[in-house]
């Protein structure tokens, strides 16, 4: 099953979000900060790293450039309170997956997941969005 | 009395120019009737002397003929009467020929022939045998001249001349010329007057406006067709003020963004707060719904319920976060031609059935075919669609909403009309205030956020209301006329 590292500097979103994917089955990690989820990272090369936008220090999207210098390169997911269309598109741009605006639906986000699993399976491109926006 | 230059120099110069012009013509005036005056009683002088001296030439001219008239040995009276009877000519009031024993031998006024000198007339034969001018006294003038015939002294000859008649003359010309001078100064200082005034008008506009300007009313505007400086001073200044206008009008529209970004970074914070805990409430209910359902037929039926109920709270919340965030958003219009009242059915066609539900009747009046506005559908639909909704809002036991469109050249006009429970007059002012709101569960947001986009398009936004009776709101956007 594949590895997937949530990142929010709220304890209560981390938990909450780690307690739905195990439950899904995924090998779920957690980190409090941009920083930290770059050390988690590289220890466990997840296949995912689902990270909110907006964190004190790096945020999302400075984690999204980071992470795609490394080699093992997981997919991005951006997660954000107060969604905006261009900062939407700037996360597509660098690279995101998907952007998921909060409260999540677990449908959605359990869907998105899978949807990147078939991605990888494929190895093609990644689909359109799943339309969380 | 003591005079202060100094003191007189402040005076002058702190009086307003319209005086100081008044006073310089007056001045002028002055000096040009004392410039007269003065020249008059130079020439009355000279003319005066120039007489003198013709009434010497005339006596001498008198003597010598006396001397002949006597020398010729014929010393009859009659003779001496007839001779000056000839020589009276005009301005000549008496001429007498008088005896070495003081008496008047000869007369042109027969009246005094024979009658002896007085004693004022001796006193003037004395002078003229010491040679001293003999002058007149008041309006007559007296001439005596000795008469001298080889040795012999026969008498004296007396004339006596009326200067009256020249002297009125002269000085009736003065007063004439004078008087003249007079009108024509006072024409030309009226005429300074009234120039100076001219002039000095425009200044003192110019001063009363500088002044409300600086007390912050900036409508001010100095109208003249004036060419000259003052013309130019007054055309700068409206320029000045433009500038000003134009800067409080830069400075207005900076406050009211910052107000914005303001609010903007407000909402963000907001919107972070309230959407994270939702975020977390959101998931856990899914959660629970998934892992933790009762077992029992009937409790799983409500929980069911309660969880769908809870997540439609949670959507409220977030909705309100959301509406927040759009209006301190700036606002990106994306204009395109659209018409207009195909927008409108589209609009009636999202409420229709809410309408059917509330037992609230859409009549919709145009007699028209479609119109095509420059706006942006996506914004225009949100107004529309919030105005009908408030009207609905307005009549919870159901009524009548009606959508009439109208254009006339420039101006398309959409009103909304509801028979519900209208708006209070003291809070009309309000309704389009940002976070005013009569609803419980409204944020106020709607109306405010209409009233932008509409001014955005360069529209103008209209309300009006009669509480108990019902309100209507009328957008008018620009039109290019029907096409």
């Amino acid at each position: 099953m594949a590895v997937i590292v949530v990142v929010d500097d709220e304890r209560l979103q981390r938990d909450i979000v780690k307690t739905i994917l195990d439950d899904e089955g995924y090998e779920t990690y957690t980190a409090a900060s941009g920083e930290e989820a770059l050390v988690t990272a590289k220890k466990y090369h997840p296949d995912v790293i689902l990270a909110d936008l907006r964190m004190a220090g790096m945020d999302g999207i400075e984690l999204l450039e980071s992470v795609q210098k490394d080699s093992f390169a997981p997919t991005m997911i951006i997660m954000t309170a107060h969604g905006t269309i261009s900062s939407a598109v700037e996360a597509m741009k660098k690279g995101a997956f998907d952007y998921l605006t909060k409260p999540l639906h677990m449908d959605s986000m359990l869907m998105t997941q899978k949807g990147r699993g078939a991605c990888r399976a494929g190895e093609g491109k990644p689909p359109a969005s799943a339309g969380a926006l | 009395m003591q005079f202060n230059i100094p003191v007189v120099r402040d005076y002058f110069f702190r009086l307003s120019l319209n005086k100081k012009l008044v006073a310089l013509m007056l001045l002028q005036s002055l000096s040009i009737i004392a410039l007269l005056v003065f020249l008059y009683y130079q020439t009355e002088t000279s003319i005066y002397h120039e007489f003198e001296k013709q009434i010497a030439d005339l006596s001498r001219g008198i003597q010598k003929g006396v001397e002949e008239v006597t020398s010729s040995n014929l010393p009859d009276e009659n003779r001496l009467q007839n001779y000056l009877k000839k020589l009276k000519t005009k301005g000549v009031k008496e001429i007498s020929i008088i005896s070495n024993s003081d008496r008047i031998m000869a007369s042109t006024d027969a009246r005094n022939i024979g009658k002896w000198l007085t004693k004022a007339k001796k006193e003037l034969i004395f002078k003229a045998e010491l040679g001293e001018p003999v002058m007149g006294e008041g309006q007559l003038y007296n001439v005596i001249v000795p008469v001298v015939a080889g040795d012999k002294h026969y008498g004296y000859i007396h004339l006596t001349l009326n200067t009256e008649g020249f002297s009125a003359h002269m000085q009736a010309r003065m007063i004439k010329r004078v008087s003249a001078t007079v009108i024509i100064l006072g024409i030309g200082l009226l005429l300074s007057i009234i120039m100076a005034k001219r002039y000095t008008r425009p200044i003192e506009d110019v001063v009363r406006a500088a002044g409300n300007v600086a007390l912050g009313n900036l409508d001010q505007e100095i109208r003249t067709d004036r060419k000259d400086e003052i013309g130019e001073l007054a055309s700068s200044f409206n320029y000045m003020v433009g500038k000003l206008r134009e800067e409080r009008l830069l400075e207005e529209r900076l406050r009211k963004a910052e107000h914005l970004a303001g609010i903007g970074q407000f909402s963000l914070s907001i919107a972070h707060e309230i959407r994270n805990p939702l975020n977390f409430i959101n998931l856990s209910i899914d959660h629970m719904q998934k892992k933790y359902q009762p077992s029992a037929e009937g409790d799983k039926e409500r929980f069911d319920s309660l969880i769908l109920n809870i997540k439609n709270e949670i959507q409220r919340v977030s909705g309100f976060a959301e509406s927040f965030l759009e209006y301190s958003r700036s606002l990106k219009l994306d204009f395109r031609e659209v018409d207009i009242e195909k927008l409108i059915e589209e609009v009636i066609e999202l409420v229709k059935a809410k309408a059917e539900k509330e037992k609230i009747e859409i009549i919709r009046e145009s007699n028209r075919g479609p119109v095509v506005l420059h706006v942006d559908p996506g914004f225009i639909k949100t107004c529309l669609y919030n105005i009908i909704l408030n009207a609905f809002h307005a009549m919870p036991d159901g009524g009548r909403v009606s959508i009439r469109t109208g254009g006339t050249e420039g101006k398309f006009s959409i009103c909304i009309e509801d028979t519900g429970v209208g708006i209070s007059t003291a809070n009309i002012a309000k309704i389009f205030d940002p976070f005013f709101t009569t609803k419980q569960d409204g944020i106020g947001i709607g109306l405010a956020l209409t009233k932008r986009v509409v001014e955005e398009h360069k529209g103008r936004i209209e309300f009006r209301s009669s509480e108990g009776r019902g309100s209507a709101v009328t957008i008018l956007l620009p039109w290019d006329g029907e096409k």
